[in-house]
Order: structure tokens, then sequence, then C-alpha cells
């Protein structure tokens, strides 16, 4: 009896482990937005415990018209990511989907979009925080609920 | 007995096993799943959704609704054109973002304060994608659904207002209305496709829409 109680006690603290273990727990569920200081662009990504991410733009309204093979907005892409915690947060690694198209010059924010890495503090859902990446300034913001 | 019947049930296990393959064929959702239903304004061109429908009944749609939403659909009776019927409900009634991460930009203009007598999609004889987000926020326009049919105009549906009974903001509004469910003819296009759909329900866009089929996700 006493063994079987320590042996619950161990897979429940393993379970709390891993549970703690996991760095991107608090994105599960909820969604990181950006805005881009310079052009008022958005963007929203979610991680998912599976490894997989989608992430999805908004520019502002466009006034032409397109075509399947002319200026086209790629507005969303999705592909698999790892996450480690370091010192100085959440050090994120994005590798889109092999048939993610590339960014088009101007068009969408150029965070998230790419294959590479990017270190996010740490921070709870509802909490803002300014980033720069690639020359830009972004206002950052995860926010309960997708 | 079992020796004559053998070759016919043969016969039978081989049409069974052929079966899903020809279902898989005949689906008009086919080309869809996996790939960037983009829908965007008939006039100016402007992006008003993009969809991500996938096999298992799911789908995630974004553009001009600050951010990206689950939802999940329903298909109607196959049409004599090769288009479904095809619901589109979100799971969310959307979140509440600080006004300093909002887009600036949300979908596309609103439409006229008083446009005609409601239009439909969906089920009829005509066929609209998604076309643009229907008209978003203010006055009595609503849309409803019934019978996988969405009509929407003045009168329709229930205008969607906030807790405090005012119009939400055209983003909280389109995915008020896709929270309800919105219907529209989909499918029987191959990827890579361009279209024009002419029955769209927003006025805004004099009831044309745009509609493109891209590879992936985008």
């Amino acid at each position: 009896m006493r063994a079987l109680t320590g042996l619950l006690v161990l897979l429940a603290f393993a379970a709390t482990s891993a549970a703690a273990a996991d760095p991107a727990a608090d994105y599960y569920g909820n969604s990181l937005l950006c805005k881009a200081q310079s052009s008022g662009a958005v963007c929203d990504l979610w991680l998912d415990a599976t490894g997989r991410y989608a992430v999805f733009y908004d520019s502002g309204q466009k006034a032409y018209v397109k075509g399947v093979q002319g200026d086209f907005e790629n507005e969303g892409r999705t592909g698999h990511y790892t996450a480690r915690s370091t010192p100085a947060g959440l050090r994120l690694c994005l590798k889109p989907d092999v048939d993610a198209p590339a960014r088009p010059q101007g068009h969408s924010p150029a965070i998230f979009h790419e294959a590479g890495c990017i270190v996010l503090p740490h921070h709870v859902a509802g909490e803002l925080w300014t980033l720069t990446f690639g020359g830009e300034t972004y206002r950052m913001g995860l926010i309960s609920g997708r | 007995m079992l020796r004559q019947s053998a070759p016919l049930a043969l016969a039978l296990l081989a049409l069974l096993l052929h079966t899903p393959g020809r279902a898989q064929q005949s689906d008009p959702l086919a080309e869809y799943y996996g790939n960037t239903f983009v829908c965007a304004g008939g006039i100016d061109g402007d992006d008003a959704c993009h969809i991500w429908l996938e096999k298992d009944g799911s789908f995630v749609m974004f553009g001009g609704m600050q951010g990206g939403h689950h939802g999940h659909y329903q298909v109607g009776p196959l049409r004599s054109d090769g288009q479904v019927a095809l619901c589109l409900y979100l799971d969310t009634t959307g979140i509440d973002i600080p006004p300093e991460l909002e887009a600036q930009h949300p979908g596309p203009p609103m439409p006229p304060p008083a446009p005609p007598a409601g239009s439909t999609a969906a089920a009829g004889a005509g066929s609209a994608p998604p076309a643009g987000p229907p008209p978003g926020a203010g006055g009595g326009f609503g849309c409803d659904s019934v019978n996988f049919r969405t009509t929407c105009g003045p009168g329709h549906g229930k205008p969607a207002l906030d807790a405090q009974g005012k119009p939400l903001p055209l983003a909280r509004a389109i995915i008020a209305r896709f929270h309800e469910g919105m219907c529209y003819p989909m499918g029987g296009q191959k990827l890579g496709e361009h279209w024009v759909e002419t029955d769209d329900p927003s006025p805004s866009q004099g009831g044309k829409d745009q509609a493109f089929l891209f590879p992936g996700h985008r």
C-alpha cells in the first residue's frame, strides 16, 4: 500500500513537471497578436501543443484587383515550430510548410513569416509589450482565446 | 450454394472497396481541402476572407476579422450544377483585443445605409462563394439561414449588437454573423482557378465577388 502511494505521488509529480516543462504552454488556446508600428499591419500567431503553428496577417484594405499569378497578398501560413525556454524568454523557431510562398516585398509584417528563430520575453495572457524584429517595432500582446 | 455465391460476394467486395475512391472523386469540395479559398471584393479586389477548409468538417477563417478563427461547417445536398450549399459556423464570438493591437482597416467598406431588398446566397440557382463578409455593424441589417440558404438584408436576422445593445464594430459583427451561420454555394472549382461570382449577398461590391483557390495555406 505504501509503495502504491509512493508510485502515485511520483506519477503526479512527473505529470506536473512535464506540464511545467512545456515552455509554450501559455500560448496554447491563446492568440499572440502583433502590430507593426510603422504600417499598422497586424498579425495573429497560434501555437498548438502538436508542434504546429498558424499565423495570419492583416495589412489593411488593398485597393487593387489581384490575380492568381499576380500580386496577391499572402495573408496566412502554417508550419512546425520548436520552443525552448531561455533566460531571455521563449526561443521560438518556426519552419513554414514547404508550400508556403515567399512574402511579397512590402506586404504583411515580416515577423513570423519566414523560417527562423525569435526570442519572446516571458509574458502571460493579458500582457502587452514592445518587440523589435527585422528593423521594425511591434506592439505585442498575448490575448486569451482565439 | 457457398461456392455458387462466391463470385457475387467477390464482386460486391470489389465494389465496396472501390466506392471510397469514387466518392472522393465526386466530392465537390475535394480541391478545397488543405488549400486556401480566398474571396475578394468584386469591384475593389480587396481581401474579404481566407478559408482553410478541412475534410473533417472544420475550417479556419481569417481576413478582416481581427485574426484567425476556428469553425465547423455543414454541407447541404449536391446541386445540379455540381456545387453544394455550405454553411459555415465560427466556434467563437471573437476575442477582446486591446485598441493598440487592433487592425485599422479590418475589411471592406461598409454597405450603403439603405440597401435594396434582401439578397440571397447558397442553395438556390445562383452560386456565391463566401463572398465578402456580410455587411457589418449598424442598422437593422442582418442575415438568416433557412434550408442551407442565407438571406441578408434589412429586416433579416438579428442585428449584431453588443451587451449594451450598441452595434458591434465591423470585425466583431462579421464574426457574430458567422457564429450564427452563413451559407454559400461552393465547390466544383479546380485548384488555381480565379472566378467571379455574381450573387454575392454583400451589396457593397455590386453583388459580385472574385474568388480564388490557392494551393496550400496562405
